[in-house]
């Protein structure tokens, strides 16, 4: 369950790391059709694992 | 006449309108009577959205401020958990308002704090999903 903080009298949900990376999923996809380079494939693999904990939990 | 179950650690698991439900019980858990009716017990404690109360809503992203309504009859305070953080709100003839953002997508879950005297179930608990 998102953590949620009161900000100006309202509830804000907190980013959900797997939700903010499932956002990502189109432009990750796009990244596969060219060479990347070592911080966009350490990007990519963090985005992974973030969504896979997500799933096992 | 209704009947409540207790969970061991003294919180309302459920309540019915049957007076026969010591069979269901599992063990540590416990049951009591209460001198009311179904409709009125379930009513000490309500939280709705958009006129909806006892289901999940969805709304999208970024579709502006949602407003929540407490009523707790009788009361002059209602406290509150949204996502594990406990709000108190001073209520005024036992009802009361809050906010919640839409600007970030993910699940809102309120429910009563005190899960010892309302039961967080049926129009005592909302889903909020924001997709």
């Amino acid at each position: 369950m998102a953590g949620v903080i009161k900000s100006d009298g309202r509830f804000v949900l907190q980013p959900d790391p797997a939700l903010t990376t499932r956002a990502q999923h189109a432009s990750d996809t796009a990244l596969l059709k060219r060479e990347l380079t070592p911080p966009e494939l350490r990007g990519l693999l963090e985005r992974i694992l973030q969504r896979l904990e997500a799933f096992e939990s | 006449m209704i009947t409540i179950i207790r969970n061991p650690d003294g919180s309302i698991k459920t309540w019915s309108e049957f007076s026969d439900n010591a069979a269901a019980l599992l063990p540590g858990e416990s049951l009591e009577t209460v001198n009311t009716t179904f409709n009125e017990y379930s009513r000490r404690f309500t939280l709705s959205c958009a006129g909806h109360s006892g289901e999940t809503l969805r709304f999208p992203c970024a579709s502006g401020d949602l407003t929540v309504e407490v009523r707790c009859p009788g009361e002059s305070t209602a406290s509150l958990e949204i996502n594990g953080v406990v709000e108190t709100l001073p209520l005024i003839d036992g009802q009361a308002a809050l906010l919640l953002s839409t600007e970030v997508p993910g699940t809102f879950v309120l429910k009563p704090a005190d899960t010892a005297r309302y039961c967080p179930a049926g129009q005592a608990i909302l889903v909020i999903e924001v997709v």
